[in-house]
């Protein structure tokens, strides 16, 4: 997989050592008093800054996490081996930060920035701290520019705009890094640059998720950054910030970045271990003091500037792993308050087969229509509200055949819309399908196909609509709005469709006489 | 440790013993490690070590031995004095610094390096401790206080070091 050639190694490093500087300069340091559980006690350092990188003896580096009158407590970003009592540790006068740059996608690297995908260094130019402050009020602009996730029951309902922050939360295994994931692999073609924040997971799933993202050349434009579950914590509680920090380059550049966490629950975890060995006071559930400024911080950084600032924009996916579907828990109440929105995935939907196992009562987009493609907006519709009406309603499917005309038709189309709003795993609807999609279903045009034929309906349906209909598909991608007559010869079209079916019923969908 | 060994080091400044009895003490301590180990040893009782300390110590400076001997922190002597001298030095206005050479020394240089430190310190004198390390390969490292400047060869070494194996 590497490309360097011996030959350029040679020559780099015999270009390194010809200009080597050597700089004849004043080091500070101080002694190391005490080591052990990652984090080292130093004594001396008086000049020391909050959060100042430092280098141990052995070449590890440690953050200074808290400073007292002689001594200052410092959290070591490496293997404690060899750090013994006496060891010198060097000031190195700059805050932790990371390197940043267009060198940095297509790459999978730890939270240091360092390359951990063995395709060689990473050559960039700048580096940027990992603690930032977040833009001014003055600095932002309005969210409204949609993030199309590609996933018709996110884009429909809970539309995600670029600079805002919408969380993804639900027990284990309910799809959450998967919607993330779609979501990414939908940006393809598109200016949008992706970051995956991996914190506290398993390097098998990394790995694993690296492989999806490069089957489907989505590694073209997102940057891995990996704090697995065998790192240190404090490896750990800086990789988010240090994916910010990468996304920050791009955002003050003027582009859109889309940042995934996953997930906060390890970072809040770590953030704890890391507390707890500083001897900082434990909170509730033992979390220290800040542990929602911990997070709060994190996510304001997720922003849309101004045209003055150059228009740029982070828009977040922080994912929160809830314990038995209890959102009043500590940390998942302190991240939705900060995000501007939740989708909420339900692990009983999940295994009834609804997937994404969104809970739609639930779930909400605080930005919502402004975010929205006028086509899709105006193609949703009343979506929420039907299948508001349809879980009120649909405690009776026990008794269908009891139920007055109008009912079963609410709940038939309920069903359908359901049905309908499933999607399997790395499969993004482009924008004319989600729209026609929509129109078909809200039409009431999907009535007579079986449940179980919905998708199957759906999917020729859009083959159908794409080989015969090509100008009014490219009509809504193009102009992205939806006008009347649009909508009739999506109707017509559709209809056409099932027509077609009925002529010739070995072809596709059965039919139910309706 | 070392927080506690200022507070008694300060304590002990405090007292205002004259300097030859302190170094009486260092002395004593220091040719009978069985003196020190026996005060520092939570094996003896501590009225046992009282009464070693009226025998052996100097008056003025008793009391303050037997405070150190009952709370147990009698391990910790030489930092304590470590601290003493500290301050001591620092009433006297004098620079604390630490030489490291690798092959030889020469004194002119030695004197010139002390000067320049007294000015840039302002400092009225330099105590400068020297001590030799072959492993330095050249060059010296000069350490005062929380400052470092690393002259030697191996310094040198390790910084090209770590500038080519950078990532």
């Amino acid at each position: 997989m590497s490309n360097i050639r011996p030959e350029e190694v040679i020559s780099v490093l015999r270009n390194e050592i010809l200009n080597y500087e050597d700089k004849t300069a004043v080091a500070e340091i101080g002694t190391v008093i005490q080591a052990g559980d990652g984090i080292a006690t130093v004594y001396g350092l008086t000049r020391a800054m909050y959060g100042e990188l430092v280098t141990f003896e052995t070449g590890v580096e440690g953050i200074v996490q808290s400073l007292e009158s002689k001594t200052a407590g410092v959290v070591l970003l490496g293997s404690d081996h060899g750090i013994v009592e006496g060891s010198r540790v060097t000031r190195s006068g700059k805050k932790a930060g990371v390197p940043v740059g267009e060198a940095m996608i297509g790459r999978v690297v730890n939270a240091l920035g360092e390359p951990i995908d063995g395709r060689g260094p990473i050559q960039t130019s700048e580096t940027r701290p990992i603690e930032n402050p977040a833009p001014g009020v003055v600095e932002r602009k309005s969210v409204t520019v949609p993030m199309a996730t590609g996933i018709l029951a996110i884009d429909s309902m809970f539309p995600i705009g670029r600079g805002q922050r919408e969380l993804i939360i639900g027990d284990r295994q309910t799809g959450k890094t998967s919607i993330a994931v779609d979501t990414i692999l939908n940006q393809k073609g598109g200016d949008v640059i992706c970051i995956y924040v991996a914190i506290g997971q398993k390097a098998s799933t990394v790995a694993q998720l690296v492989n999806t993202l490069q089957k489907y050349d989505a590694m073209d434009y997102t940057v891995v950054v990996s704090a697995s579950a065998s790192d240190l914590a404090p490896l750990q509680y800086i990789a988010p910030y240090a994916g910010t920090a990468m996304a920050e380059y791009f955002m003050y550049k003027g582009r859109d970045v889309l940042i995934v966490y996953d997930d906060l629950s390890k970072h809040a975890v770590a953030y704890r271990a890391m507390s707890l060995l500083l001897k900082r006071p434990p909170g509730r559930e033992a979390y220290p003091g800040d542990v929602f400024y911990l997070h709060s911080r994190l996510l304001e950084r997720s922003s849309r500037l101004d045209d003055e600032h150059g228009g740029g924009s982070i828009t977040a996916l922080p994912i929160i792993e809830t314990l038995a579907g209890d959102v009043s828990a500590y940390i998942p109440t302190n991240v939705i308050s900060i995000t501007d929105g939740q989708i909420f995935l339900e692990s009983e939907l999940f295994f009834s087969g609804v997937r994404p196992a969104v809970n739609v009562g639930l779930s909400v987009s605080r930005v919502g229509g402004a975010a929205q493609t006028k086509a899709l907006k105006k193609a949703s519709g009343n979506l929420r509200i039907d299948l508001a009406q349809y879980r009120e309603m649909e405690v009776f499917t026990q008794f269908s055949s009891d139920l007055d005309a109008s009912t079963k038709e609410l709940l038939d189309y309920g069903d359908r819309l359901i049905e309908m709003l499933k999607q399997p795993l790395s499969r993004p609807m482009s924008l004319h399908d989600q729209v026609i999609s929509l129109v078909a279903a809200t039409n009431k045009l999907m009535l007579s196909v079986p449940v179980r034929e919905i998708k199957r309906f759906q999917r020729e349906m859009l083959d159908y609509m794409e080989e015969k209909h090509g100008e009014l598909v490219e009509k809504i991608e193009k102009e992205k709005v939806l006008t009347d007559e649009m909508i009739q010869e999506i109707v017509a079209g559709v209809k056409e469709y099932k027509e077609s079916l009925e002529l010739t019923p070995e072809a596709g969908v059965p039919l139910e006489k309706k | 440790m070392i927080r506690i060994a200022e507070s008694y080091g300060k304590a002990l400044f405090d007292l205002d013993i004259s300097p030859r009895i302190i170094a009486e003490c260092k002395a004593l301590l220091e040719d009978n490690p069985a003196l020190a180990e026996a005060l520092s040893s939570p094996a003896v009782a501590n009225r046992e070590k009282h009464r070693i300390i009226d025998r052996l110590f100097p008056d003025e400076i008793k009391n303050f031995a037997k405070v150190l001997c009952d709370n147990g922190r009698m391990g910790d002597i030489r930092l304590v004095e470590k601290v003493y001298e500290d301050c001591r030095l620092e009433e006297k206005n004098i620079l604390q610094a630490e030489l490291i050479y690798a092959k030889k020394l020469d004194p002119t240089r030695v004197e010139a390096l002390k000067q320049a430190l007294k000015k840039k310190y302002k400092k009225a004198g330099v105590k400068l401790t020297v001590r030799r390390d072959p492993s330095l390969a050249g060059g010296f490292i000069l350490r005062v206080g929380d400052e470092e400047y690393d002259r030697s060869a191996k310094g040198r070494l390790t910084g090209l070091y770590r500038k080519l194996a950078w990532r």
